[in-house]
């Protein structure tokens, strides 16, 4: 059968499950904790599975895929293992995050450190990333829907995942839980599906081993120059930053139902995660080893032709799973950029203290919410025509401001002088944007001189502090002295 | 099993059946319209080419020949009739229409209209969202008050301008609902404090005689006793002397003690027994320097500093002048004494103002005297219990000053008003103005 029935009918029936599964939009008694966090009563299981169907975007899957493919073992070293090395990290932040009773990450370093305005810095920096992100999103989704229907890609392919997103995000945290449990499976059986089907003599263990051991896979890493080396450490540093500090799954540590379940959601992601990764890397080095032809056009459109070596029905659920994690990446990120702009960067009043305004105050707060959403998403929607780079340089461009932001006020506390956070935070976006934008230094090279950076002003603020305490001891002992 | 469903739920399954069926219906009629249409050109020309191939009787390869047929025909299968027979050369190839293939291309071609279905299918499905969210927000803010109001909350819900008139209507049902209801519980409050003074009453007569009756008779013979002292010769000198001066002091204690229990006594049975007011005429501008020599010396002395002032000049009420006196002075003193225990960086100033209330309404004009002060003001969780019978802050207070205001002003057809801040507490007496007053303020009512 021809592949565009498969298409047609996966298409349609993963829009009647999103439609069914993630329910309620307008829950009868919500308020922002539920909207935000779910009323942190989720177990480990569901937010396990939002936590690894938000991990795997578009960018995760085409973005590594494709670069795997025309570079080999080298985007395995830089991408994934820094996306893992991001991992190991979140176990030390369970603790200090849950501590504070906070909805948002800019909300908790406001609590944390005291200060108004790094919550509005950071909120405004969340802001600005998650809307690149999700021109991420909102582009790859276009091009595969495009891909899948036959249809120029445009506005009709992109509107689709505009509504998906809003249907989702309008539910809010509890909405895109359900949907990301059923974004996870499709993404899983996707590249399982993929990777099971990918060798043309079929599947074996032997032959899987082969692969992987490929003549000209591993030497791909072997010639790489000292510069290149130090460019994919560099990558891989600020992924793994930019991952340990990414408030997606922060908020997902917040919102957890008790202290154990997020241990749990953090122990059990890497298996679920890395599962996919060997997959995608199979298959990927697969297609490397047996087609090698696909090249010079769009990631996207390039990953979907490789689903094309696949039989129709793996290509439709592997091309379903991007699908999957473009959505269920984007609802997470705009409800994130949503909050950061109506409780973080601009918070919404109440009228009055009296018992009836705090009933009226939740449900304006959330249609005011709703509609930060919807606009967020059409600039998003607009921006995705808007010709901005390819997705590993936007994924580049928001990791690293995620590390630059996160790092260290949420890993290194005892490092933060509380009244020079802001300046520290402030100083050093400034300098990343200029050397980026202005001076065109790739953004993790300039990401690890801006760490350096922030670390050094941290120390100068520590020991100036210190020196300054020690002065004011001296004077007070001398009085003490002379009295 | 239907409680578990929310109108949201049920409007989106309505809004969603209804756009598959719309969905299904429109593409199901274009696509068996496209296959009839697909179907019917396939035969036809398969048709032309039998016939051309028994009028020319050529010989081409068989795959020339499906070439010419186009995608929908294919060979027959050898348990399988032939729909088309054609001859080639010695041989007959027999053909059948293929709908799989026929079915495959329409899909093809009508892919962009199953988009535009799934994009209104999304579409219908949000909109049914918008629409169970503006009919439920309404519904919910009325749940919230019906449970306030079970909790004992005064509530009043407001009207969301994105609603229908009819859930305006039921809101303003609710709130006058809630009005009445709050009414009906100031009613049954009223009821129940007069039943309870009714029933304090009749126990405070009995023991303010019993206790009246033995105080006469103790006032009585200490006058006898006093008199017996006092006719001894005084002899300061001797022990004699100083225990009859002890003893008249004693007598003096005694006296002042009798006088303040008959006082409380006095005031027990003023509660209980009002007097009958003796209406007349007053001036209130006449009860405004009577306050001034009144309260002033015991204003002077707790440092406080009494202001006068009339609002509007001539204004006559219909009162009894003695009981109104009685309640400006049992005000004054609460305020007095309210502002004694306030420190000296507070401006202490006690006002007493009398005047028109609300010129504009004719008729329900009234004369009013405002008792305000600049004191502490009254705490919220005691204001609904001043004016109970008893009900005291102070340790030598009878807790009777207020409630007997009340009382004086009710039976003089008047209102009592309070409103109280940390800035100080104003006591508004409302009573009913003589009848030239009345006709006065209909005819000529006052500017500005």
């Amino acid at each position: 059968m021809s592949p565009l029935i498969y298409y047609l009918l996966a298409f349609g029936a993963y829009t009647i499950s999103i439609i069914l599964m993630t329910g309620q939009s307008f829950a009868w008694k919500e308020t922002r904790l539920s909207f935000y966090l779910g009323g942190r009563r989720f177990t480990a299981l569901p937010t396990t599975a939002t936590f690894c169907a938000t991990w795997m975007s578009p960018l995760s899957l085409v973005g590594y895929s494709m670069w795997l493919y025309s570079d080999g073992y080298v985007a395995f070293l830089a991408s994934v293992n820094g996306w893992i090395l991001g991992l190991l990290f979140f176990p030390f932040i369970v603790k200090r995050l849950r501590m504070k009773r906070v909805l948002s990450l800019p909300e908790w370093l406001e609590k944390t450190y005291g200060d108004k305005r790094v919550r509005k810095l950071v909120a405004l920096t969340m802001i600005f990333l998650y809307t690149l992100y999700l021109v991420i999103q909102f582009r790859a989704f276009g091009i595969i829907v495009s891909y899948m229907l036959d249809i120029p890609s445009g506005f009709a392919s992109t509107s689709l995942i505009y509504l998906f997103v809003l249907y989702t995000t309008f539910g809010g945290y509890i909405s895109v839980v359900r949907s990301d449990m059923l974004n996870l499976l499709l993404i899983v059986l996707g590249v399982t599906v993929a990777a099971a089907f990918a060798l043309p003599s079929g599947f074996s263990f032997t032959t899987a081993a082969d692969v992987f051991l490929m003549k000209g896979q591993l030497e791909t890493v072997k010639s790489l120059s000292n510069a290149e080396i130090f460019s994919a450490f560099a990558i891989m540093l600020s992924w793994g930053l930019g991952v340990a500090g990414n408030p997606q799954y922060a908020v997902r540590i917040l919102a957890s139902r008790t202290e154990k379940d997020a241990y749990k959601m953090i122990a059990a992601s890497p298996f679920i995660v890395g599962w996919i990764y060997i997959c995608v890397t199979f298959f990927i080095l697969v297609c490397r080893s047996y087609y090698p032809a696909i090249v010079n056009i769009e990631e996207t459109l390039s990953f979907a032709r490789l689903g094309q070596y696949l039989p129709a029905f793996a290509s439709t659920f592997l091309l379903i799973g991007v699908i999957a994690a473009a959505v269920s990446t984007a609802n997470s990120q705009l409800l994130l950029a949503a909050c950061s702009l109506c409780y973080d960067l601009f918070p919404i009043k109440m009228e009055d203290n009296s018992k009836e305004s705090i009933v009226y105050y939740e449900d304006r707060f959330l249609v005011i919410n709703r509609i930060a959403i919807t606009v967020i998403a059409s600039v998003a929607l607009l921006l995705s025509h808007a010709g901005l780079p390819g997705y590993l340089m936007l994924g580049r461009i928001s990791w690293t401001l995620v590390a630059i932001c996160f790092f260290f006020p949420l890993f290194l506390p005892a490092w933060i002088i509380k009244d020079k956070l802001f300046f520290v935070l402030s100083t050093a976006l400034s300098v990343q944007c200029f050397l980026v934008f202005a001076a065109e230094i790739s953004p993790e090279n300039a990401m690890l001189a801006v760490l350096m950076l922030e670390a050094l002003l941290f120390k100068m603020f520590k020991y100036s502090t210190l020196e300054e305490r020690m002065k004011i001891e001296g004077t007070v002992g001398r009085e003490e002295r002379n009295v | 099993m239907f409680n578990k469903y929310s109108l949201e739920t049920l409007m989106k399954w309505i809004f969603m059946s209804l756009a598959i069926s719309m969905v299904a219906l429109t593409l199901g009629a274009r696509l068996h319209q496209s296959y009839v249409a697909k179907r019917t050109s396939a035969e036809e020309f398969g048709r032309e080419l039998m016939l051309t191939s028994e009028e020319r009787e050529f010989s081409l390869q068989k795959e020339i020949v499906m070439g010419q047929l186009g995608p929908f025909w294919r060979e027959t299968l050898s348990n399988e009739k032939p729909e088309l027979v054609i001859k080639n050369g010695d041989q007959s190839l027999g053909f059948i229409l293929d709908p799989k293939s026929i079915i495959i291309s329409l899909v093809e071609d009508e892919r962009y209209l199953i988009l535009v279905g799934l994009l209104g299918l999304i579409a219908a499905v949000e909109l049914a969202v918008l629409i169970s969210y503006v009919l439920t927000r309404p519904l919910r803010r009325l749940a919230w008050g019906c449970k306030e109001i079970a909790q004992g909350s005064q509530v009043t819900i407001r009207h969301n301008a994105l609603s229908p008139y009819e859930f305006h209507e039921l809101t303003d049902s609710f709130n006058d609902m809630a009005r009445q209801l709050e009414r009906w519980k100031e009613v049954q409050r009223q009821v129940s404090r007069m039943d309870r003074l009714a029933a304090l009453g009749e126990m405070l007569s009995g023991l303010s005689h019993e206790i009246r009756n033995p105080l006469a008779s103790i006032r009585i013979q200490l006058d006898l006793l006093r008199m017996e002292v006092e006719s001894i010769p005084d002899d300061p000198g001797s022990s004699a002397g100083i225990g009859l001066s002890d003893a008249k002091e004693y007598i003096t204690i005694l006296d002042h003690e009798i006088d303040r229990l008959n006082r409380t006594v006095s005031q027990l049975l003023s509660f209980v027994r009002p007097k009958q007011p003796i209406v007349a005429k007053v001036l209130l501008d006449d009860v405004l320097p009577w306050c001034l020599s009144m309260l002033k010396p015991q204003a002077e002395k707790q440092g406080i500093d009494l202001v006068t002032q009339k609002i509007d000049s001539g204004v006559t009420v219909l009162a009894d002048n003695e009981m109104l006196q009685h309640v400006i002075m049992n005000l004054s003193l609460n305020a007095i004494q309210s502002m004694s225990e306030c420190g000296q960086e507070r401006d202490k100033k006690l006002y007493i103002s009398t005047g028109h209330s609300g010129t504009g309404h004719g008729i329900n004009s009234m004369g009013f005297i405002r008792v305000s002060d600049t004191g502490p003001g009254i705490p919220a969780e005691i204001q609904h219990r001043i004016f109970d019978p008893f009900f005291t802050t102070r340790q030598d207070g009878t807790g009777l000053g207020l409630s007997i205001v009340q009382r004086i002003v009710d039976g003089l057809g008047g209102t009592l008003s309070m409103d109280t801040s940390s800035e100080g507490t104003n006591f508004n007496i409302f009573i009913p103005l003589a009848e030239k007053d009345r006709y006065d303020v209909d005819l000529y009512p006052t500017e500005g």
